[in-house]
């Protein structure tokens, strides 16, 4: 009976062509039955029933009857197909694993939600600040040319220049592809309410398309709506559009009233172009010959040609500045250097060291968090030492288990990613609202977006393999028999954790220590900060910007007159105590000029600041006189040429002497345009007050001199207000009384002093202190849970251990002492280790601290203090339960 | 009566084991595998030959056991099966777990095995 080819039909018939090698094993077996069969006294058809039963069995079974691997050549390679396989069976197998451990999955995924989900949210900061801060075409071309003066040690320089100057750049430079040029200036336009002051900008019309954004709606601003017969129009901003007028379309054509010039609205720009921080555009062509356009300053930016470096660059601005410096003179200092400088450069500048030191500074929170779940998996691998060392008898070989493992850290990685990115999502509006103003270009866009998730799966992969890799190993390297045997424990000849969990936690309180001694060093520099002699007294006072129409306020006298009315009826008004004029506002740098004190020649430039006030300036922001007197009403009103100056410049120009009597010229007062400039400034000193910050709170206070307001008819004017009690109450009362005078003044930039410094002075130390406190304080919570969790676990798994000791005579107090110490010398590792990484590392901050060293003694101390007691408290918990065991208890437990 | 799942994974799993017990001593081929099979256990493990075949090539596929071709004087070309090393080692495990499979079965339900 020819058995293999009745098997090849009957497979067949079930579809099933099995190898020649199956065929052969299956006849053979059946050839056997049959024998057999017939050997017991079958007949043959008996015999070949039986078989056929057999074959029919097979023919239900043929999809099983092949020997795997796979031999035909559709089959994937079996390495790879095996792996494959396994690692679906990992997965799920991880899965399974991470649900039946809530707890510690739980605290896992909080732990690398909180580290990753912080880097995720500082790196969407710092790509959408220093990566992608605009969406200005050719942004990496696009340049500043500062002009800097070359004794200062301040960073930064003039970027503004007058109309003849930036119309010689334009004319000499190769290396530029394009320059726009923008001046800002207040429009105000009359409402229902009264009259608002928006903050406009003219702008030379190429500035639309060296940006190549296109508009929301309407068109953009061309050369042809710069030509002297062309309608006035205007473009609107996108901010301005939503919030006033409510995204209503029908702006574009309608005509508005700007500084009361009927200006038609042409379009409205796109929503992230934001140039000069401007809330509307209006064209305008330099070089006309123009008295009203040639008298004011621009600030340009150039586009380099493709391939021009900044080297390049700097060269042919240097050889043009010291041309264009012969030409006029006034506008430069006498030594200087020249510097193109990246558009996004000079925006970051001082906040791009800041986000890096945060960036720095959430790695080390997020390797503490990694450190943390090492430290939960090591403790979970030695709960499963049992089951893979079944695996390992099975014929699992390492390789195969620390992979079962890492898909496991894997799935945690990834779901830790997931959690993280929601946290950093929820967290980009709270950082947004707390990033300093003006710190970062007004174009920027803080959000999460494609390279931000990439970042953060990066991050969750990263951190699964430095978690998750080492205790897979370690836990992997046991041998089989031992984890089989009765008990499973291992009975350790006393009490103590395994070296790598001590590692983890040594490490996790030195970096820990890091952020502690950062956070505490930034704090002391804030207390600093806010505890810095300002000079004047900046409680209850009020300033207020004042937008004068420019058509009816021309002249010195007509500002005078408002200016008369409005401070005499405001110091009447309840709650008020005293209100002045004033140019700028301490600390903020104000106006500036060169100076020259008559009979004490020099050869090199002074400058010195100034302020134009009025007579109860003093008194209004508390400054101290020192000698001689203050302005009298009669001085004001006559513009006489009197001048009080600080202590300041009586050091640096007087030598000391006093200066009442002395006479001090201010030249740039010789160098306005029009009626503003005056024939000669030379002014006599009466009086000196104390030194007050002029230029922000860290930098001494330069010489200053405060002339009255009525001397020239220039600048931005300003109210400031010292009230009994809160002076925001007084802002509608003051606004009304304004109008009153004159309802075509609009009141702007109003604000408590206290307010702008916290906006402007303090903001940005805040902004360092509150994420790196709140990193500080995660790590250190994460260090006490780690330090808690080790010790608790290592007192469970050593329970009996412990049972014994208290059988043979050892007392709560000695067991207390022995669990607590054994985690205090941990934290005291930790803390040496830190405290010299600290010290190394400090210097980094330098920058950000004020009158603070980065060796502070007095940070470093308490921040031992700080780590013990938590370390103190995180071992005592453990340690107390490991002191209440009771003995005949835990000889008992297997 | 119908299988259970239970019943269905014991069976798989002590055919397994016998295949490898059997083969520990000697190699054997497929026919004498079921053979033995079925006198050993009195017939009370009714592993259905056709089963076998299946059985044996997963095992081979997993590396348990591997076959070989031998061919005798006077007998047909027959397939032989040895226990490998990662087969030896199945085999232990499986027997200490059957082992604490009755040692707890005898515990709580006082069943004794044979």
């Amino acid at each position: 009976m020819n058995w293999k080819a009745r098997l090849r039909i009957a497979l067949a018939d079930a579809g099933q062509s099995p190898d020649e090698d199956v065929l052969e094993e299956l006849s053979e077996h059946a050839a056997a039955a049959y024998e057999a069969a017939r050997a017991e006294g079958q007949t043959h058809d008996v015999a070949v029933t039986r078989v056929e039963l057999i074959i029919t069995e097979w023919r239900l079974r043929a999809p099983l009857l092949h020997r795997r691997p796979l031999t035909h050549s559709s089959a994937p390679p079996a390495g790879s197909a095996r792996w494959l396989t396994g690692t679906v069976q990992d997965i799920r197998y991880g899965c399974r694993a991470l649900v039946t451990q809530p707890g510690l999955t739980g605290a896992a995924l909080l732990t690398l939600a909180l580290g990753i989900g912080a880097a995720t949210a500082i790196f969407s900061v710092i790509h959408s600040v220093l990566l992608d801060p605009a969406p200005y075409a050719d942004l990496d071309r696009v340049v500043y040319v500062q002009i800097r003066e070359a004794d200062s040690p301040a960073l930064g320089g003039r970027t503004w220049y007058t109309v003849p100057e930036f119309l010689e750049y334009e004319h000499q430079s190769q290396v530029f592809e394009d320059i726009i040029a923008g001046h800002v200036e207040d429009v105000l336009v009359r409402t229902t309410d009264g009259v608002e002051q928006f903050r406009g900008a003219l702008v030379t019309p190429n500035t639309f398309p060296f940006t190549g954004l296109p508009p929301t709606l309407g068109r953009l601003l061309t050369p042809g709506d710069a030509e002297p017969t062309a309608p006035p129009v205007f473009v609107m901003s996108y901010q301005m559009w939503v919030l006033h007028y409510g995204s209503d379309p029908s702006v574009v054509g309608r005509t508005f009233v700007l500084n009361g010039a009927p200006t038609t609205c042409v379009g409205v720009v796109s929503p992230r172009f934001t140039k000069q921080a401007a809330d509307l555009w209006k064209p305008v062509a330099l070089g006309r010959g123009d008295p009203d356009i040639d008298g004011r300053i621009f600030r340009f930016q150039a586009k380099l040609k493709p391939g021009v470096t900044l080297a390049q660059a700097n060269a042919e601005m240097n050889v043009i500045a010291r041309r264009v410096a012969t030409m006029y003179p006034d506008q430069y200092p006498e030594r200087f250097t020249v510097h193109v400088v990246l558009w996004v450069d000079n925006l970051v500048r001082q906040f791009r060291t800041t986000l890096y030191t945060l960036f720095a500074a959430v790695i080390v929170l997020l390797l503490v968090a990694c450190s943390n779940v090492a430290n939960m998996l090591m403790a979970r691998g030695m709960a499963r030492s049992k089951e893979l060392a079944i695996r390992t008898a099975m014929g699992a070989s390492r390789l195969l288990l620390v992979r079962q493992l890492l898909v496991e850290s894997l799935l945690l990685g990834s779901l830790g990613a997931m959690l993280g990115a929601a946290l950093a999502f929820a967290s980009i509006k709270g950082l947004a609202a707390i990033i300093p103003l003006g710190s970062i270009p007004n174009e920027v866009v803080l959000r999460m977006n494609m390279s931000v998730l990439g970042f953060n799966l990066a991050v969750g992969v990263l951190t699964a393999v430095i978690f998750g890799l080492v205790p897979a190993l370690y836990t992997t390297r046991s041998s089989v028999a031992n984890p089989l045997s009765e008990g499973g424990r291992a009975i350790v000849g006393g009490f103590r954790h395994t070296r790598f969990n001590g590692a983890l936690i040594v490490t996790q309180v030195a970096l820990s220590v890091l952020l502690l001694a950062g956070a505490g060093l930034l704090m002391r520099s804030f207390i600093t900060l806010q505890t810095i002699d300002l000079g004047f007294d900046p409680n209850n006072v009020l300033f207020a910007r004042l937008a004068l129409p420019p058509d009816t306020y021309k002249s010195a006298d007509t500002k005078r007159r408002f200016f008369d009315t409005a401070l005499q009826e405001i110091r009447a008004l309840p709650g008020v105590a005293v209100a002045a004029h004033a140019s700028s506002l301490h600390p903020f740098v104000g106006l500036s000029s060169e100076i020259d004190v008559a009979g004490r020649p020099h050869t090199d430039r002074w400058d010195t600041q100034y302020q134009l006030c009025s007579d109860g300036y003093f008194s209004t922001m508390g400054l101290r006189l020192l000698q001689g007197r203050t302005f009298s009403a009669a001085e004001i009103t006559d513009a006489r040429k009197v001048a009080v100056v600080n202590q300041a410049l009586v050091n640096r120009y007087f030598g000391g002497d006093s200066p009442i009597g002395g006479r001090i010229r201010l030249k740039t007062l010789e160098a306005l345009p029009g009626d503003d400039r005056m024939d000669d400034a030379m002014f006599e000193v009466i009086g000196v007050v104390a030194d007050a910050r002029n230029r922000g709170l860290v930098e001494p206070a330069r010489p200053e001199a405060f002339i009255p307001y009525t001397i020239t008819g220039g600048f931005p004017r300003a109210l400031v207000v010292r009230a009994h009690a809160n002076p925001e109450t007084l802002i509608t009362s003051i606004r009304r009384q304004v109008w009153a005078i004159d309802p075509g003044v609009a009141m702007t930039d109003v604000g408590t002093l206290r307010w702008y410094l916290g906006q402007f002075s303090y903001a940005e130390p805040r902004f360092s202190l509150v994420l790196l406190g709140t990193f500080a304080l995660v790590g250190l919570v994460l260090v006490a849970g780690g330090v808690y969790g080790v010790i608790a676990y290592t007192v469970s798994r050593q329970t009996r251990d412990i049972g014994i000791r208290m059988a043979l005579g050892a007392k709560p107090g000695e067991v207390l002492w022995m669990v607590s110490s054994m985690g205090l010398r941990l934290i005291t590792a930790g803390l040496i280790a830190g405290a010299v990484a600290s010290l190394a590392v400090a210097q980094v901050l330098a920058g950000q601290l004020t009158h603070v060293s980065p060796h502070d003694p007095m940070t470093f101390i308490v921040v031992a203090a700080v780590m013990l007691l938590v370390g103190i408290v995180a071992c005592y918990i453990p340690a107390r339960r490991a002191a209440s065991i009771d003995p005949l208890v835990a000889l008992r437990m297997d | 009566m119908g299988s259970t799942p239970l019943d269905r994974e014991l069976k798989r799993g002590s055919a397994e084991l016998l295949i490898l017990a059997l083969v520990e001593q000697r190699p054997r081929h497929g026919y004498e595998i079921s053979q033995l099979i079925e006198q050993r256990s009195d017939g009370t493990i009714s592993f259905h030959v056709a089963s076998l075949y299946p059985t044996l090539y997963r095992m081979e596929g997993r590396g348990l056991i591997e076959g070989r071709w031998v061919e005798k004087a006077g007998q047909r070309r027959r397939r032989y099966y040895r226990l490998t090393q990662a087969g030896r080692r199945m085999l232990a495990s499986q027997r200490n777990i059957w082992q604490t499979f009755f040692a707890a079965l005898d515990r709580i339900a006082g069943i004794n095995h044979a």
